[in-house]
């Protein structure tokens, strides 16, 4: 687990220098527990999640980095079409064992799933009715159903 | 291992920042350490050897570049080796000259306000300020030659004002005290062994016969002092290893084993032909053996100085040990059930999990098994004494036999 502890001392420094073109907003461990972490990440801009902050929750398994890290939205607060609404699970190829690699790091996670917000894949999608709009090009129905579950009370604290 | 987390960051804030790209160059990319045991992929792409061995064992492709990769085409990198020993050797003081020079006083400062002078002076006189309290190693290597030479100087001198003598027996010149104390019991010793005097001294001396006035002649050719010789003769070591380093394969490489025909007692046999321990289930025991496999061809095909075969076994015990105390937390050995009932556990277990990093409470460890540790030593002393009468009744024994034949 040495590895993880020197991964964190390298986002606290990455955090102070304020890097907000990246998108993550705060990343640190739940309790001092290294295995389990909260992240804030912000939606990027020119995608209807610009303004919007969202969390997520990543949990490491004993054989990090060999294995991929498990990352999930909180449950109930992402419209997009490669994220199960209900439950918050993220559908992206490189959170599979398959496609991981040991070189990448939590930033690196983090900065795919933001880089995912901008551009969903209809073609593996987990939220159905998303997925269906985007893949007949209704990018106006996309940006206003998005913005309707911006509006949602248990996204309040967000408009 | 680091007691301390090195990062690359550390230098971020030093005087010379761009040295994170060096040392961010020279980690692994899977572990973030300093790479141990490199060795080099097809894809020109360098890991430990331990971490990508371990990695390619799920997955065959190469993490960095995800073209496929296999086990077999790995090549170790002596020289990468030699060079972050070096670095690693260095970089304690490096960041300590580096880190404290920027904190106390800004270099650029100080060239700015003597711009008329030689900039490569100006450097030596800033560097040597702060290393001088810091450590002088350091000082004598980044030092420019001018500077080298004048500490030569001065030392020479002083020695020069020590009266010399010939030694009559090997006809070299040394201070005379040094000479009436002991240089001449040796040369005689030595003589007399058919040997002669260590040739660093023999070297010293001749210098001096050449030069009697030795201030011009050193500028010339400085000899190294003691203290740089110990400087050289180290960093040569790791120049040295490399030159000597070559692939040798003294030792077969483990074949990978196709466990799932194999039966329970064919594994067996085939970890005891290795000398491992059989215990555990059909998993543990395949487990075992892969992992000791990836030890011994990193060690015996990729390291530059193999270990030997017991201390690999060691480190799989410890592998093992780290490895059952977090997945399986409840099994329950005979230790830990006493202290559950004695201690309600909970103290125990957190202290057992914390045995193997620096958080490791050591004080309420001990305070914990006091009992158990003054049992322990208290059953050794008395095993201590009985094997001693047990001597002696033996010799004694023995002396009587003697004696009676």
């Amino acid at each position: 687990m040495s590895r993880i502890a020197k991964e964190y001392k390298k986002i606290v420094q990455f955090l102070s220098q304020d890097h907000q073109e990246l998108g993550v907003v705060s990343l640190e461990p739940i309790e001092g527990d290294l295995s389990r972490w909260n992240a804030v990440i912000s939606g990027p801009s020119e995608t209807p999640y610009a303004g919007h902050r969202f969390k997520l929750s990543l949990s490491l398994q004993e054989d990090y980095p060999l294995s991929p890290p498990r990352v999930t939205f909180e449950p109930g607060t992402m419209p997009h079409c490669n994220v199960d609404f209900q439950t918050g699970e993220i559908c992206l190829d490189i959170l599979t064992r398959d496609h991981w690699s040991p070189a990448w790091d939590l930033l690196h996670v983090l900065e795919a799933v933001v880089q995912l917000l901008g551009d969903p894949v209809p073609e593996s999608p987990l939220n159905i009715d998303i997925a269906n709009i985007l893949k007949v090009g209704d990018t106006l129905a996309y940006w206003d159903l998005i913005n309707y579950y911006m509006c949602l009370p248990c996204l309040v604290d967000d408009c | 291992m680091n007691q301390r987390l090195t990062d690359a960051s550390d230098f971020a804030q030093s005087a010379v920042p761009q040295l994170t790209q060096l040392d961010k160059l020279l980690r692994c990319h899977i572990c973030k350490e300093f790479l141990r045991v490199p060795v080099l992929t097809p894809c020109g792409h360098t890991f430990c050897s331990l971490c990508i061995r371990q990695y390619l064992r799920q997955d065959s492709k190469c993490p960095l570049c995800l073209n496929e990769l296999r086990e077999s085409s790995l090549r170790s990198e002596f020289l990468i080796n030699e060079v972050i020993e070096v670095y690693k050797s260095l970089r304690p003081n490096l960041l300590n000259v580096l880190v404290t020079k920027s904190q106390t006083e800004s270099p650029l400062i100080e060239l700015g306000s003597h711009s008329d002078e030689d900039d490569d002076i100006k450097i030596v006189g800033a560097r040597e300020k702060p290393s001088s309290s810091a450590s002088s190693s350091l000082s004598l290597r980044v030092s420019k030659p001018p500077a080298r030479a004048q500490s030569l100087l001065k030392n020479q001198a002083g020695k020069a004002k020590q009266k010399m003598a010939q030694c009559p027996i090997c006809e070299q010149f040394y201070p005379i005290e040094a000479l009436e104390r002991t240089h001449l019991d040796e040369c005689l010793t030595m003589q007399s062994l058919g040997s002669h005097p260590r040739p660093a001294e023999k070297e010293n001396s001749h210098a001096r016969k050449a030069s009697p006035l030795p201030v011009p002649q050193k500028r010339a050719a400085p000899k190294p002092e003691p203290s740089q010789c110990h400087e050289e003769s180290e960093s040569n070591l790791h120049v040295d290893k490399y030159l000597n380093s070559a692939a040798t394969v003294d030792r077969q490489r483990l074949p990978k084993v196709n466990f799932t025909s194999m039966s329970v007692s064919q594994i067996r046999q085939k970890l005891a032909s290795l000398g491992l321990p059989v215990s555990g289930t059909r998993q543990n025991m395949i487990a075992r053996y892969d992992h000791y496999e990836m030890l011994w061809n990193s060690n015996f095909c990729d390291a530059i100085e193999p270990v030997d075969e017991t201390e690999l076994k060691r480190q799989l015990l410890s592998w093992e040990a780290s490895r059952n105390s977090s997945n399986a937390f409840g099994s329950v050995n005979s230790i830990s059930f006493i202290m559950k009932r004695a201690n309600g556990g909970k103290s125990y277990q957190k202290l057992l999990s914390d045995f193997k990093n620096d958080k490791f409470d050591r004080r309420s460890w001990i305070s914990l098994f006091h009992q158990e540790f003054k049992e322990l030593v208290r059953e050794a002393r008395r095993k201590l004494v009985n094997k001693r009468s047990a001597q002696a009744l033996t010799a004694n024994g023995e002396e009587a036999f003697q004696s009676s034949a």
